[in-house]
């Protein structure tokens, strides 16, 4: 049953097995296997529940504001501050993902058995996992009428210098490349959690409340007893009726900067204090690149492939079309420059983007008024893998034929021949000069055998709470350097399954 | 009495429309219907979401950015009082500042501008970007994909 704004005209009080916050990778996914179990499950989504029907493809200020948090306006606080797009609707971040999904590399599996202790979290069994999460998601190849020239021309690029690279799978079936993917896909055709996991827990008796935020987790005795939350009008912001739920389980699943502030608000702690820090956020590096003929990016479809040659080394390079609202964050233009170039340039204009490995970490805290405030500081390491990233899709782009690059630096703005990369590296920037964004948070309540060294289990069990859980990429110890949904789901289903199998 | 959506405060509004122009210079052949309301209206639709905190510090941070032009070197007018060209200028300065938080509050407020601005369907169509004729090709073509292999779109 789902339970939008309009439906609630009173205080809510409700009592399931299992309750579970926030409906994005790893929520939608937990709910539907346990509903699926068996079991009776809550779920509660903070944002509104929007259909393949309702996004708006010209109207890219209605998907910022009603699909992502803060109205896509979150910032993490650092040297550099770094963008941070989320998404807050029913499916969370993979109603606004570009789709892509990445098994998680081996080497990220043996890290996390080497340094945690991890030793049940392998590639040989998680496969079973993998295996169920794809067939869910229908993680496919594309077709070949979705493919588009900005993918082909980082494809084109790759070969010429003899870099790896790989066709990619993405969750969809029968996309023809809209190219809408962070906006709402609005064909249906991309395979969110909005689109699979949601209606079969909804068909399989699962509640969903939206547009209700939890505010607390509630514990005695060091067990979980259930959650409270308000549902908060989604024009005024007003705190409408309260919504309580009695469960002995719950799961968390906000994403790796709200869900440690919701468990930190509630008063949980940790043994070693780890709660909210080792803040991962895969730091993203934007280049665009003018080329002669017309690329018409929007044709076709998002990320087609991505340059892996430098993947071992923490580095994974992509191109991905958006509306001319966000590539004019990315151009470094103003006055009279921006709309002339826009105008002449646009349908020759390539965006790509450099994604890293990172090592440095950032902390979540939780300020006053509901605020939640994360930071992150770049390391040397990873500020010198944003600017060789830079310099790399650069190299990549004039290999396709760019006739130059727009570049995210102080002092040197455009770029116009490969001969001029290695001036990137004689700039002498400072990491607080670089622009940053991210899609991809993780690490702040990582896994781990011992207390002392992690917040969870290899199931996302609190060690200290009985009963309370984390689903999301929250429970990831380190960086994983590929694109983490399916990692999330993997797991997800991991700790449905653990949770089912006690319950039962 | 029933809360209201959020009002952008009508002195933030008027700061906001005049760094919007010194952000983005209109030519001639680009006519926005209602553009100040168009552009205003949309600020209004992501700061709303914001936590209060952040929606009270970015509009602090508008009068402060109003107020320093007075207070550094502009012949003690407010940013709204300078001419166009001045206006320029010192949002130019304030972007490229060498202080990193005057310029990661500059670059919060471009980028709330920008996105605003060039997310305007008239604004898109006029640097040629049509994605409601393409969008509307696609679901033709997925349909007609989905026919062939005998299934509804």
């Amino acid at each position: 049953m789902l339970y939008k704004y309009k439906d609630i005209d009173r205080h809510v009080e409700i009592d399931c097995d299992v309750c579970v916050v926030g409906s994005g990778a790893g929520g939608a996914v937990a709910s539907k296997e346990l509903a699926e179990a068996g079991l009776n499950v809550v779920l509660v989504e903070e944002g509104g529940y929007f259909t393949t029907k309702d996004f708006k493809v010209d109207d890219t200020i209605w998907s910022t504001s009603n699909l992502y948090r803060d109205g896509g306006a979150s910032i993490i606080m650092g040297k550099p501050s770094v963008m941070l797009s989320e998404g807050r609707c029913v499916g969370g971040s993979t109603t606004i993902n570009g789709a892509m999904c990445w098994r998680t590399p081996g080497k990220v599996f043996k890290r996390w058995q080497w340094e945690r202790g991890l030793y049940d979290i392998t590639t040989n069994n998680m496969e079973p996992y993998f295996t169920k999460v794809e067939e869910t998601i229908h993680a496919k190849s594309i077709l070949p009428e979705a493919k588009n020239q900005d993918s082909e021309l980082l494809r084109l690029g790759a070969e010429k210098l003899g870099y790896r690279y790989r066709a990619n799978i993405r969750s969809q079936d029968h996309c023809v490349g809209a190219n809408m993917c962070i906006t709402g896909c609005p064909t249906g055709a991309k395979h969110s959690t909005l689109v699979n996991y949601i209606p079969a827990f909804l068909n399989h008796g699962g509640e969903l409340f939206t547009n209700c935020r939890v505010h607390r987790v509630k514990t005695k005795r060091g067990k979980v007893t259930g959650v409270t939350g308000w549902f908060v009008d989604p024009q005024t912001k007003e705190k409408k009726y309260k919504l309580t739920v009695k469960s002995p389980i719950v799961i968390v699943s906000g994403g790796a900067v709200q869900t440690p502030a919701l468990l930190k608000k509630s008063g949980i702690r940790d043994e070693k204090s780890l709660l909210g820090k080792n803040l991962l956020v895969h730091p993203n590096m934007k280049v665009v690149a003018a080329f002669e003929e017309a690329v018409n990016a929007w044709q076709g479809v998002n990320q087609g492939y991505q340059i892996t040659e430098f993947q071992e080394e923490g580095l994974l390079m992509g191109v991905n079309f958006t509306s001319p609202g966000v590539l004019a964050l990315a151009m470094p233009l103003e006055g009279n420059q921006m709309l002339r170039v826009l105008k002449k340039e646009f349908h020759h204009l390539v965006m790509g983007g450099a994604l890293i490995e990172d090592t440095g970490s950032g902390t979540v805290y939780v300020g006053p008024f509901d605020t939640v405030v994360p930071t992150y500081q770049l390391n040397e390491h990873d500020f010198r893998q944003c600017i060789r990233g830079a310099a790399l899709l650069t190299e990549v782009f004039f290999a396709a034929g760019a006739k130059k690059c727009y570049l995210p630096f102080t002092g040197m703005h455009e770029i116009r021949s490969p001969d001029d990369i290695p001036k990137i590296f004689q700039l002498k920037l400072k990491p607080a000069e670089l622009e940053l964004l991210t899609v991809h948070v993780m690490g702040t309540v990582p896994m781990g055998s011992q207390a002392h060294n992690s917040v969870l289990n290899s199931y996302g069990a609190f060690h200290n709470v009985k009963g309370l859980y984390v689903a999301d990429a929250s429970v990831f110890p380190t960086s994983i350097g590929v694109n983490p949904q399916v990692t999330i789901m993997a797991l997800a289903t991991r700790t449905a399954e653990y949770i089912a199998n006690r319950s039962t | 009495m029933s809360a209201k959506p959020y009002q952008i405060p009508k002195r933030a509004a008027q700061i906001i429309l005049a760094i919007s122009r010194a952000l983005v210079f209109e030519p001639e052949d680009l006519n926005i219907p209602n553009r100040d309301e168009a552009l205003l209206q949309r600020c209004r639709s992501i700061l709303q979401e914001l936590p209060v905190m952040y929606r009270m510090g970015f509009v602090m941070g508008i009068y402060l950015f109003d107020l320093c032009a007075f207070l550094f070197g502009c012949g003690f007018k407010r940013f709204i009082s300078l001419s166009y060209e001045k206006q320029c200028q010192y949002l130019d300065k304030c972007l490229t500042n060498k202080m990193f938080t005057v310029r990661n509050i500059m670059s919060g407020m471009r980028g709330l501008i920008m996105i605003c601005y060039f997310s305007m369907p008239e604004v898109s169509a006029y640097i040629g970007y049509n994605p409601n004729k393409h969008v509307k090709e696609r679901l033709a073509l997925r349909e007609k994909l989905l026919k062939g292999s005998g299934r509804k779109a």
